[in-house]
């Protein structure tokens, strides 16, 4: 295979696996700041593929736009940061589960569950050390004759 | 970047200008009404300016100055001063001047959108209009409920942002160009997409696709379609009216025009594929958003969903766009898009002008039922009220009525010559008149509830002049567009129709626009 082509196909994967992640991450996370950085990180995903691909095309527009990229995803950071921190004061936490006041009228509130307590766990069942003879207990003498 | 870029750009250079200014001044001078007139002067002396250059149609480098780009920063400027008219009232808790500036800089941002030829510039303007945004939500009030909605915004944006900039990646990466132009040109085969003709990388085909998809993900929210709309109606009902008609008309209006852009003008060959995703998007969002609609009592949410709606109608047009047709009928599809672009915008501000004027400071209009007994208590405001939500449900001889009709004639002009996707397209129109009948019901139980209905307390309307001023030319513009609609039509229409031609032939001489026509 060209070897122009085998670079541009791993740095398109590395791309869309940091774009993956990211999005499976601000999906699933409830922190604010780290749902934020996941959204970054999917913009570094789409950097790092524009890169490659501006190498591959022999072209600057690729880097040009991720120069520009960079440049909103600070100015999107620095608000970021100024709500987040609004809201941290508000309600004393970043889980973003504390703001659900707005929703339809008949939609219940996602309500935290709390895990169901474990039982306490068994003891494992132990064996009698070996190469030793084994404790006799006096209760066992009494109808156990042989020993 | 030469001297004739600088003055196709004066207009938005004018307004950021005048946006830096009044955010400098306001770190140092304490006069909140002062701002708004400061603000109203930049929106004049931009639109001065655009009209100075009005009738130059330059199309290279990173600007497209067409006729499309003329229709869409005359929109821009006309909801400008409408929205500066309508938050005249200094804010309760201080940062007028952010907010004001805030303003100019996202209607700079959708006349960027509206004439960027290049996938830099546009992603630029996009931000300019979300970043902005961020800003405006959460000054608009300082309680728990706005404060939600502007996070609820902020996060969901970015996630937008990022999907949008992967397509505009593989798009980019499909044509080795950041230019509209170019892109065309390598997508209709007449330049060689590929550096060298003998290497394909794997999946190569595929990327004009995903690209296709990943762009009308990322643009779907900034226009609200179903299935990314969620965030529209909890963030339109925790923020303020100003704000609500902010987010339901300018993002929708960059989104919309970025999707004529980008789909339209600049993808050829891959209609047979986007089309039918924009027909089962408009058939979802215009289904989703009048049903939702329905069950609604808090204004402002009833509003959002009727904007998803509206949404949804909006893409018949770009369906048509998009159509594979070898004969179209006589009303285009993008020209009945851009119509109804300018005739939603115009109701759906005023009514939440309304609803601003009738609405006090510290106890903003929520529900329905607080609109009772309007119609006796004050009949002009109410009649106001009533045009546009009558405008919105389509009833003849207002704007909104031919704006749909505009939009379903398109729909069932598409003939591609014997293919069997006709039938589609006349089902797409049937849908949306059924639709439309839906509507009707939410949008007349509310002019019912103002004029049939006792009145529980009268609203105050202590919303001052420049609410009312809105409104008022809201409504006047939509009688009148309604009476005559062939002017606003027809700049619809040669929008469309000179965009589509010069993207064609870049070669020929630009087209000499035939007037100076502006909504």
């Amino acid at each position: 295979m060209d070897p122009e082509i085998a670079l541009l196909h791993n740095y398109l994967i590395v791309g869309a696996v940091l774009f993956g992640i990211g999005m499976i991450g601000f999906f699933s996370r409830r922190n604010m700041i780290v749902m934020f950085l996941c959204a970054e990180m999917m913009l570094q995903g789409v950097s790092l593929s524009l890169v490659a691909f501006g190498r591959f095309h022999n072209d600057f527009g690729g880097q040009m736009l991720v120069i520009f990229i960079i440049a909103v995803a600070a100015c999107e950071a620095a608000i970021a940061l100024a709500v987040v921190l609004m809201l941290y004061r508000r309600a004393g936490k970043l889980d973003v589960i504390v703001w659900q006041a707005l929703r339809e009228d008949n939609q219940p509130a996602f309500e935290e569950e709390a895990l169901p307590e474990e039982p306490p766990a068994e003891p494992w069942p132990s064996l009698s050390r070996a190469g030793l003879s084994p404790e006799i207990l006096p209760e066992e003498t009494d109808f156990r004759s042989r020993l | 970047m030469s001297a004739e870029t600088v003055r196709l750009l004066t207009p938005e250079i004018v307004l950021i200008a005048v946006a830096v200014a009044i955010f400098v001044a306001g770190a140092f001078a304490d006069a909140p009404k002062w701002f708004r007139w400061i603000a109203g002067a930049g929106v004049a002396l931009s639109a001065v300016a655009l009209w100075m250059q009005h009738g130059a149609a330059v199309c290279s480098g990173p600007l497209t100055i067409d006729s499309l780009a003329y229709y869409g920063r005359w929109l821009a400027l006309v909801l400008g001063a409408l929205f500066v008219l309508l938050t005249a009232r200094p804010l309760a808790g201080g940062g007028t001047p952010e907010y004001v500036g805030s303003l100019l800089l996202a209607i700079a941002g959708l006349m960027l959108v509206s004439g960027a030829g290049e996938l830099v510039l546009m992603f630029v303007g996009l931000e300019l209009i979300s970043i902005p945004t961020y800003v405006l939500l959460y000054l608009g009030r300082r309680d728990a409920a706005s404060q939600e909605s502007a996070v609820k915004y902020f996060l969901l944006s970015i996630l937008a942002s990022a999907i949008l900039l992967y397509g505009l990646g593989f798009l980019y990466g499909t044509t080795g160009s950041t230019e509209l132009g170019e892109i065309h040109a390598a997508l209709a085969g007449s330049r060689p997409a590929l550096p060298d003709a003998g290497a394909v990388p794997v999946g190569f085909d595929m990327f004009a696709r995903l690209a296709l998809v990943l762009i009308f993900a990322g643009l779907g929210f900034k226009i609200a379609a179903a299935p990314f709309h969620f965030y529209a109606p909890d963030v339109y009902q925790g923020t303020t009216q100003a704000n609500a008609a902010l987010l339901s008309v300018v993002p929708k209006a960059a989104g919309m025009v970025a999707l004529v852009r980008i789909l339209v003008l600049a993808m050829p060959g891959l209609e047979a594929f986007a089309w039918k995703l924009a027909l089962v998007m408009a058939v979802l969002t215009m289904t989703l958003g009048n049903f939702m609609a329905l069950w609604q009592n808090n204004l402002r949410r009833l509003l959002a969903y009727s904007s998803i709606a509206h949404a949804g109608y909006m893409l018949i047009g770009l369906t048509v766009g998009l159509a594979p047709a070898i004969v179209r009928g006589s009303q285009d599809g993008v020209g009945a898009l851009l119509f109804y672009l300018c005739v939603y915008a115009l109701a759906t501000v005023g009514a939440f002008a309304v609803l601003e004027y009738l609405g006090r400071e510290d106890a903003p209009i929520d529900a329905v039922d607080e609109l009772a007994g309007l119609g006796r208590a004050r009949p002009l405001v109410a009649a106001a009220m009533s045009v546009f939500l009558f405008s919105l449900a389509g009833i003849p001889l207002l704007a909104g009525f031919w704006g749909k009709f505009a939009l379903f004639l398109s729909a069932l002009g598409v003939d591609p010559g014997g293919v069997s996707v006709r039938p589609w397209f006349v089902g797409l129109a049937i849908v949306g008149a059924l639709n439309a009948a839906v509507a009707a019901a939410y949008y007349l139980r509310i002019v019912g509830v103002m004029f049939f209905r006792t009145p529980l307390a009268v609203p105050k309307a202590e919303g001052g002049m420049g609410p009312w001023l809105t409104f008022t030319v809201c409504a006047v513009l939509t009688l009148a567009i309604g009476a005559f609609p062939r002017p606003l039509l027809q700049a619809a229409n040669d929008a469309s129709r000179q965009s589509s031609v010069q993207r064609a032939a870049p070669d020929l001489p630009p087209v000499e626009l035939a007037g100076r026509t502006g909504p």
